[in-house]
């Protein structure tokens, strides 16, 4: 019986829950908050990685008209880039065209920086191109 | 002997700590932890409301100019 009692009584001490209840909420909120912050940081680099996309698409749509030279190319993607990714995000984004007689192609080089340590940037490279137009 | 004395209390406490049944849940409990659990919704309410417009505002500025 005693030692019944003092295997029970083991058992119970070791599967002790008491605890102070709000801290462990405000705890399971606050990692909430920081699991809400990387799946924002997430949909935002999905964001960028769209204007890059759109901007090597206008670039090299500028680009290959006949008159156009791959400077013209970089200028449209570059203006695409200010225009829908200018703040912080778009700082570590760099793109270059580069006409190789019957195709312009446009690279986008990004480095999209995260917004906590514990998640490491993303690093990436898209490439766009169209056949280029010649005069008659 | 003042040693043993203590060791039987101990032991007396244990025997009645496993015998008590702790089972269920007082009204005055639950009301308690509803209301720290409330406590800490609305500290975090307030802080996200004071808050709220810096990080939206910090977002747009990462995204935009």
């Amino acid at each position: 019986m005693i030692l019944v009692d003092a295997r029970r009584c083991a058992r119970r001490l070791l599967r002790e829950e008491a605890g102070f209840l709000t801290a462990q909420f405000v705890l399971a909120v606050a990692l909430s908050f920081v699991f809400l912050v990387l799946v924002a940081n997430l949909i935002v680099w999905q964001y960028a990685r769209g204007v890059l996309r759109s901007a090597v698409d206008e670039g090299v749509r500028t680009g290959s008209r006949a008159t156009a030279t791959p400077a013209d190319c970089e200028t449209r993607a570059r203006a695409v880039l200010g225009d829908l990714l200018g703040g912080a995000l778009g700082h570590d984004v760099s793109v270059t065209c580069t006409d190789s007689g019957n195709q312009i192609v446009a690279t986008a080089n990004a480095r999209l920086q995260s917004w906590l340590p514990l998640m490491p940037d993303w690093s990436f490279q898209i490439t766009g191109s169209d056949v280029k137009e010649h005069r008659p | 002997m003042e040693v043993i004395q203590r060791l039987a209390v101990l032991a007396q406490s244990a025997v009645a700590r496993i015998r008590r049944d702790e089972r269920g849940f007082t009204t005055a409990e639950l009301m308690a932890n509803a209301a720290l659990a409330i406590l800490a919704l609305v500290v975090i309410w307030a802080a996200l409301q004071a808050l709220g417009v810096d990080v939206v505002n910090w977002i747009r500025g990462q995204i935009l100019k």
